[in-house]
């Protein structure tokens, strides 16, 4: 059991050394923004080239604005003012399309980390290169009213400010009325030269509702009163004002954000007030081109391209000296393709002379065609891996691997391969030379020739075929962005495989009804991408029409919960019952209201205390508190699969012989239910409105847990169920498949790190991967601790006794 | 002895009919791609191609060559295949297999409220591919056997012959359905191309596998491999 644990925690470390390896911490920025002054040996006329277009700008960010949401009717002022006085472009998002990501690309004009998406809920630190500094210098005052993120990002750029809390996504109401209200009364303030707001009620909407809630209209009308209003004002002003609305990320069918669906990673830009032509463009083309139009310095690690379709109203030479400008910036950053460059130069050059315009459209297009070409190239390859620690670390993890076989074979406990990885971590982990890279990789290599063949050896021919073939198409499945995508296909497709194999073979034809739950419960949540458009049970259920067969769905899963905790328990609880009705109520009557979601949260604890107080039958206990915890955390159309999930668990429980094939199919079972309750491998489907129940203010910590608790609610909840027969088994074969799928998805990322896909679905999916490897960790020691104290207070009782 | 004889003689019978067999599958298919049609395998309009396989597997029975050297067993199954309650029977078997083939499908992940004709379709094919040989071979008592214990039924050669045939068809059509998630977005792969074809192309494996096994001659235990 040490042992195990001890392994565990080698191979989390393992993946951590990995994960440090495969996402890089550091960015190469570019040096010096300053402007050219000369181009072989002629001057710029820089007071004529490089003015502002703009006085004024008002920034308006709208959260999750979707391309699609932008229609005559959501939007009856903005509409037709940019058909008019602006324009319209269609602006592609990088994944992760997380907020705090997405601010950064809009500021910076560079492709954030990958972590930031993680950073998105830990915390954030401040930038110092970015065009709100690049506005400051030159003298400008900004003003933010909007989404705290920014505070965070630029603690010292703002004039005036106000911040309202991003994450809590219950309220969608007052979070925009608070910014509206500042709105107005800077609208007649005349001291300030750029404003950015942020609104997050459409966020919050989706995040809850979804985008078809009949809320979202209103929303957006309220969104164009605001632009209206500001709108209306600019043409008072004497000053030429730019109004720019977009969003930072889109928003998917079922609510979410994170991946990089088509609908989550388009987002329209609208820029009012001045002359321009539709265009489409990336996230990190607007911040160069808002500095341009301000006549300011580019932010120096800009990669983004000023768009041309935003300048028609400028001389050509101009334009010329703008490229030009964005040339040697990103020729400072990456030294690429400088032929083209050279030839572009050359052209213009020709053009200062001659002033021709053959020569300025030829310069045109080569700086282009520059800019593009390496813009796209620094896309791509952002990220410098070191190769060296990723190998070193997957040959840990398949060391400590063939560990967990082994043991899971009795075949001894490899203490030594473990003593040899935890040194070899040990020294990868601090700075390293190349030559110790190569010697640990070769003492890896030799561990595992000797483990493999050791664990070779005592490899039978047995009855778990089917296992064996699920496992081998399920991990060769990884190697496939597609198969990633779509994970809970493989899995309702393997457990009805190994359902219908065993319950066919052992003529137990009751485990069938399983199968027809499998079928049910695919339905049930959207998932994956391919399908994501069909229409699901859940959307169904929410309709208004529907409200009937959504209430009795919501009971009856209810009652069916009580029914199951009443036959864990063997007799009549009469908590349950109680905190039963109270959820019923808290969804129904009181719309959430924080107050009713602390009160179950002490019912739940006060249960809790009292089953361990009478500290009979330990392991059922804890899976009525967890499934009374979960009914609480869970959306109520998704509450019935809590009974579901147990019976099919009891059902494998009673026909199957073999405990390691009953722990495969629980497993398996909890797995299942995982991608049905919604879950996938994308950040869009992590359900963020849940962290908030019982909750008036966003509090991290507790928020945290909240999700976690949802969204692990079925693989915790199966190894509960388990755990009382099958202890050893279940955190055995629990380690070894998930580090099995960890050396996988390692491999697979480490294969395709130049692969299209990498940052959109290999990435996630190893980070998700992480994350289960971590959450088994933590059950692994909740579990290991209450053993402990379980057997502290035997030994008390034992004591005791012994006194008397 | 005569248990002798009628092994080879069976043998030889199924040599021959896996030849007729996989020439024909494989001709179906080529015309299939060659054609076009191979889109339409889940429509009605595919109804041709499974009464070509029909026809095939009756002409399969009725054409038993090598029956000069001994026919004891054939005198006593003769008056049995014209009977009308076995062939009752036997239309039975197949209509209850059409029906749990569908429910199967629908339980695997087929749509429930559309698709009705393509799951059809392929309901009838695995039907075609797997009961009917089955039953026009060993008649329905036989087949129902087979069917309720496909891994440890004991029966003579051409039982074993029929099972391994079924094993590896259903394991085809079960294969098949690995490329429906893939995002190529290609026609062929909607629902149910990909496992009819996969149930048409195992069964032609498995014919085919059958005329080496026979002819090698040393196919004792070999069916026991599909034990899942």
């Amino acid at each position: 059991m040490d042992k195990f644990l001890i392994n565990f925690i080698l191979i989390i470390i393992s993946l951590i050394l990995f994960l440090r390896g495969f996402f890089p911490v550091q960015y190469t920025s570019g040096n010096d923004s300053a402007r050219p002054t000369q181009l072989n040996g002629i001057e710029f006329n820089l007071e004529q080239l490089y003015k502002p277009e703009v006085d004024r700008l008002v920034f308006i960010i709208i959260d999750a604005l979707r391309w699609d949401f932008i229609t005559q009717q959501n939007f009856p002022n903005l509409a037709p003012a940019f058909h008019q006085h602006g324009c319209m472009h269609k602006v592609h998002v990088q994944s992760p399309t997380v907020t705090l990501p997405r601010i950064k690309a809009l500021t910076t004009g560079r492709v954030p980390q990958f972590l930031d998406v993680v950073l998105n809920l830990v915390g954030t630190n401040k930038l110092n290169d970015s065009i709100l500094h690049q506005a400051k210098n030159a003298g400008k005052k900004i003003i933010f009213y909007g989404d705290d993120t920014w505070l965070k990002l630029y603690p010292d750029v703002f004039e005036r400010w106000e911040g309202v809390t991003s994450f809590f996504v219950n309220d969608y109401t007052e979070v925009d009325n608070n910014v509206t209200s500042n709105v107005l009364n800077e609208l007649s303030n005349s001291d300030w030269d750029i404003m950015v707001l942020h609104y997050l009620g459409l966020d919050h909407i989706g995040h809850v509702h979804g985008p078809f809630s009949p809320l979202v209209q209103p929303k957006l009308q309220e969104m164009d009163k605001v632009f209206k209003r500001i709108y209306d004002e600019t043409k008072v002003w004497n000053k030429k004002t730019l109004v720019v609305v977009t969003g930072d990320h889109g928003m998917k069918d079922s609510g979410g954000h994170g991946g990089a669906t088509y609908a989550e990673t388009y987002v329209p830009f609208i820029a009012v007030g001045l002359p321009c032509v539709n265009g489409s463009i990336k996230q990190i083309d607007i911040p160069a081109t808002l500095s341009v139009l301000l006549g300011l310095e580019l932010p120096s690690s800009s990669i983004g391209r000023p768009v041309l379709n935003m300048l028609v109203g400028l001389s050509q030479d101009r334009q010329l000296y703008i490229l030009n400008y964005v040339s040697s910036l990103i020729k400072s950053i990456s030294d690429q393709y400088e032929e083209i460059l050279n030839d572009a130069t050359s052209y213009h050059y020709k053009f200062m002379v001659s002033n021709s315009t053959k020569d300025a459209t030829s310069a045109q297009i080569q700086y282009q065609a520059y800019i593009n070409m390496v813009t796209e190239n620094l896309l791509h390859v952002s990220a410098v891996q070191d190769d060296y620690t990723l190998l070193v670390s997957i040959l840990a993890l398949l060391n400590l691997l063939c560990v967990v076989f082994s043991n899971l074979c009795f075949l001894g406990d490899g203490t030594t391969t473990q003593l040899a990885v935890t040194l070899i971590l040990i020294i990868q982990l601090l700075p390293t030379l190349l030559l110790t890279s190569v010697l640990s990789i070769a003492l890896l290599l030799y561990f595992l020739l000797q483990n493999v063949v050791k664990v070779a050896r005592c490899v039978k021919p047995n009855d778990n075929g089917i296992f064996i073939i699920c496992t081998v198409l399920y991990l060769s499945s990884l190697q496939s962005s597609s198969f990633i995508e779509e994970e809970h296909q493989t899995w309702y497709f393997m457990l009805g495989t190994c359902i219908l194999l065993k319950g066919y073979k052992l003529k137990h034809f009751q485990m069938l009804p399983i199968l027809i739950f499998i079928r049910f419960i695919r339905t049930m949540n959207p998932s994956g991408d391919k399908w994501s458009h069909l229409p699901t049970l859940s959307s169904w259920f929410v309709l208004e029409e529907n409200y009937v067969f959504y209430q009795i769905l919501f009971c009856s899963s209810l009652m069916l919960i009580y029914f199951c905790c009443n036959k864990l328990l063997k007799r009549h609880s009469l908590v349950i019952p109680l905190i039963l009705i109270f959820i019923y109520v808290f969804h129904t009557c009181f719309e959430k209201s924080p107050t009713v979601g602390k009160f179950i949260w002490l019912g739940i604890g006060f249960n809790f205390l009292l089953e361990l107080y009478r500290f009979k039958n330990y392991a059922d206990q804890f899976v009525v508190c967890w499934i009374l915890l979960c009914s609480l955390l869970i959306r109520p159309h998704n509450l019935v699969l809590i009974p579901i999930c147990l019976f099919s668990c009891a059902l494998v429980q009673n026909y199957l012989k073999n405990s390691l094939h009953i722990t495969m199919i629980t497993l398996l079972i909890g797995k299942v239910f995982f991608f049905a309750q919604g879950n996938g491998n994308s950040f869009a489907s992590v359900d963020v409105a849940s962290g908030y129940v019982g909750l008036q203010s966003y509090v991290p910590s507790i928020v945290f847990l909240q999700i976690v608790c949802h969204t692990y609610t079925f693989p915790v909840l199966v190894t509960l169920f388990t755990i009382t027969t099958h202890s050893r088994l279940v955190w055995e074969i629990s380690i070894f498949f998930r580090t099995l799928t960890l050396v996988t998805t390692c491999t697979a990322i480490l294969i395709h790190r130049h692969h299209l896909f990498v940052w959109s679905v290999f990435a996630p999916k190893l980070l998700v991967e992480s994350f289960n490897c971590i959450e088994l960790l933590v059950e692994l020691l909740i579990f290991k601790f209450i053993k402990l104290s379980k057997c502290n207070s035997i030994q008390t009782d034992v004591n005791k006794v012994n006194v008397y | 002895m005569t248990a002798v004889t009628s092994d080879v003689r069976f043998r030889r019978i199924i040599t021959l009919h896996s030849i007729c067999t996989s020439i024909y599958t494989s001709f179906i298919i080529f015309i299939l791609v060659y054609t076009h049609k191979i889109y339409e395998i889940g429509k009605r309009s595919s109804l041709p191609v499974i009464g070509v396989l029909i026809v095939g597997e009756c002409l399969k029975v009725v054409f038993r060559p090598f029956t000069s050297e001994t026919s004891t067993k054939e005198k006593q199954n003769k008056p049995k295949k014209f009977n009308l309650s076995s062939k009752l029977k036997c239309a039975l078997v197949l209509c209850t297999s059409i029906v749990i083939y569908y429910c199967l499908a629908v339980l695997f992940g087929a749509p429930f409220l559309s698709s009705h004709e393509e799951t059809f379709m392929f309901a009838l094919l695995l039907t075609v591919l797997t009961v009917l040989p089955s039953c026009l071979a060993v008649g329905a008592d036989v087949t129902i056997a087979i069917l309720i214990d496909l891994t440890s039924f004991e029966g003579d050669i051409i039982t074993e012959t029929i099972k391994q045939n079924i094993c590896v068809t259903l394991v085809g059509a079960w294969l098949g359905a690995v490329v429906i998630p893939l995002d190529w977005d290609r026609p062929w792969q909607a629902w149910p191309i990909p496992c009819s074809l996969g149930a048409v192309i195992a069964y032609m494996c498995s014919n085919l596998f059958n005329i080496v096994g026979m002819s090698s001659k040393t196919l004792k235990k070999k069916t026991g491999r599909y034990n899942l």
